[in-house]
């Protein structure tokens, strides 16, 4: 019962927030309709047949109030309908997300797990040298690692592998030569693409993980349990097992919100490699004033995060017994 | 028997800018014997090495001086094949016991692991040895097996931590304060409950405490040594120690003990200088209650006096004392 009203408080939500998105977006300046008529007058065309070609082109009820246009998009919505993009008129707007969510999906997959991974690995380890150089050379190489922003990474990696030493293409999922299917140099190719947008999502991840980590592994070390187990002579496996799953708890939460935000992609790295995911779709969108896009690619990520929340809160009362739902 | 010959326990405490680096002595020079089925109490304030002396016992500290012999072997603790058959030898009942199961795991694998890692019982009969460990410390067993440690009441969950110590059959038990975190009233069940379970398996008990009373109470026929900044200061029959306590600072301490029902009578009263616990560093060479004692003269500054025995007013010879002026005090009726 109760899951369920959280189930209904997330999808109120995530309708509140697209509402406020519709707003806010035609809040920024900058009309796709002013744009488009301004041009079509410059070409010479009457005020009045420029107004009316632009509502063609672009499909829109001329000076319809905000008000009328919100109730517009809300029967909309409703029938699961998102709209049709401005720019590419007439497509609509769920199957340009849906083009554009599995390259993002599967290159920030990869990049969170591995990241996540190493993460965890250099914070346990820098938890057990915790009074050496060592732990604060990982602390240091993981808050620095974490400190440059993305955009400064992804045009450093671009720069190094794919200017200097032509290790790595500078753009695009796949090469010209393959045909998108299910098929090995397709498959190779998307690998060879997603190498450098893959590093970058490490090299930006992982150290958030580690300085969690060892924050959380040093304090279980210090637990009365952890010394109750050696005192009973178990093995080295056994402790290690006792320490791994407390120590990585407080974590979850974290990795199902990052999970999360995943549908969003991210702007910078997706736009520094011109890679085709939902960041880059959200950037276009964004610089065109494409408002039916950008509306689109914000419900998918609320959505998603909001979610999110709710199986990790979901799934950490079954991974910490002390925690009851 | 388990032997302590001149253990001692040293960390070093980093320095900062013009501060030199300084050794700081936890456990300095302990001498001990402890046999099966002995029972003695260590008292002394907070920070007086005693925790640190039992974990050099339970072997999860290696002593930085000293040897640890059992039955009259050096015992050395470094692999883990030591530590394994150590725990059969020695377990520790700890402080609090919420703190010592890991509170992701249910009381079966808390209980189970030890025993299947120790060979101590078969994968197919574990549950069954289990149970049998929680019904001898009065827990309802089939309820308890599969119940995590916050399901379980802070009683509950002090004989859990018994049953587990217990589980291994060791010879020796430490129990490191572990009534202090207890309600008063819950107290006197479970020391009786350590000193019944200690005599009918023949262990050797090792109390550690900050409180007389309680000492008095689990080692009333054993022993009693009172440490003071890592040294035993006294060391004797628990009787003798507190009937005719010799070194100034046990007797400031028995005189601390208020007097409810007036007709004990109490030595008269012998207060420190100072309240402040001291620090003695590896450089001094001065004995470590100097600083606080009424009594100090100059060559307690200037020279660190031994445990020896002490043989004035004919007590019983195996009353042990560090002080160059031990005395009884005078006894004074309380009226």
């Amino acid at each position: 019962m109760k899951w369920i009203n959280r189930i209904i408080m997330a999808i109120l939500t995530v309708f509140v927030v697209a509402s406020l998105t519709f707003f806010l977006v035609r809040l920024m300046p900058g009309s796709p309709v002013q744009v488009m008529y301004l041009e079509l007058i410059q070409k010479g065309i009457p005020a009045n047949q420029a107004m009316n070609q632009v509502n063609i082109i672009l499909n829109v009820i001329p000076n319809e109030p905000l008000f009328q246009q919100y109730i517009h998009w809300l029967g909309q919505i409703i029938h699961g309908d998102m709209g049709q993009s401005i720019q590419q008129t007439g497509v609509p707007v769920i199957r340009l997300i849906f083009n554009a969510l599995p390259w993002t999906l599967i290159t920030v997959a990869i990049g969170l797990l591995i990241s996540f991974f190493i993460g965890v690995l250099l914070g346990v380890l820098s938890a057990f040298v915790r009074e050496r150089w060592t732990s604060s050379l990982i602390d240091n190489i993981g808050s620095v690692a974490h400190a440059i922003p993305q955009f400064v990474t992804a045009v450093a990696l671009l720069y190094i592998f794919s200017v200097l030493v032509h290790w790595f293409p500078s753009s695009g999922a796949y090469s010209i030569e393959v045909f998108p299917g299910f098929n090995g140099p397709f498959i190779m190719s998307f690998l060879y693409h997603m190498a450098l947008p893959v590093f970058t999502y490490v090299l930006t991840g992982f150290g958030a993980w580690t300085l969690q980590m060892k924050a959380s592994t040093v304090s279980v070390l210090k637990e009365d349990f952890m010394m109750a187990a050696r005192l009973r002579g178990l093995k080295q496996n056994t402790i290690m097992g006792y320490l791994g799953s407390n120590s990585i708890l407080p974590l979850f939460t974290g990795l199902m919100l990052s999970l999360g935000a995943m549908f969003g992609g991210s702007v910078f790295i997706e736009g520094t490699y011109a890679f085709p995911g939902i960041g880059n779709l959200l950037a276009t969108a964004i610089n065109t004033r494409d408002y039916p896009v950008m509306q689109g690619c914000f419900i998918l990520t609320t959505a998603t995060i909001i979610f999110a929340n709710l199986i990790a809160d979901f799934a950490y009362t079954k991974l910490d017994p002390r925690i009851t739902d | 028997m388990i032997e302590l010959k001149n253990i001692s326990k040293q960390f070093d405490i980093k320095g900062k800018g013009h501060k030199k680096k300084r050794t700081f002595v936890a456990v300095n020079q302990v001498n001990l014997t402890w046999k099966r089925g002995e029972f003695i109490s260590i008292v002394g304030e907070s920070g007086c090495g005693k925790s640190t002396l039992a974990k050099i016992i339970a072997g999860l500290i290696s002593p930085s001086e000293g040897s640890l012999l059992l039955d009259e072997v050096e015992n050395k603790i470094n692999t883990q094949a030591q530590r394994a058959r150590w725990a059969k030898v020695v377990q520790v009942v700890p402080q609090d016991p919420y703190a010592s199961l890991n509170p992701v795991r249910k009381i079966r694998s808390s209980m189970g692991d030890a025993l299947l890692y120790h060979k101590m019982a078969k994968r197919n009969e574990l549950d069954h040895k289990i149970e049998e460990m929680l019904d001898l410390v009065g827990l309802n067993s089939k309820e308890t097996l599969n119940k995590y440690p916050h399901q379980l009441s802070g009683g509950q969950r002090q004989r859990l931590v018994i049953a587990r110590a217990l589980s291994l059959d060791p010879d020796f038990l430490i129990a490191d304060e572990s009534v202090s975190m207890m309600d008063v009233s819950l107290r006197v069940g479970v020391l009786d409950y350590f000193k019944k379970i200690a005599s009918e398996r023949e262990l050797g008990l090792l109390f550690i405490t900050h409180d007389f009373r309680i000492a008095r109470y689990i080692s009333f026929d054993g022993k009693i040594a009172v440490m003071y900044l890592g040294n035993i200061v006294e060391f004797g029959d628990t009787q003798e120690v507190l009937s005719h306590p010799l070194h100034p600072y046990t007797q400031s301490l028995i005189s601390a003990v208020p007097l409810i029902a007036g007709k004990e009578r109490r030595i008269e009263e012998v207060i420190p200088k100072s309240f402040e616990v001291g620090k003695v560093y590896a450089d001094r060479q001065q004995c470590p209650f100097a600083d606080r004692c009424p009594f100090a003269r100059t060559d307690c500054y200037e020279q660190k006096p031994l445990l020896k025995t002490y043989n004035g007013n004919g007590s019983s010879s195996t009353h042990q004392v560090a002080c160059h002026y031990a005395e009884a005090r005078e006894l004074i009726e309380n009226v």
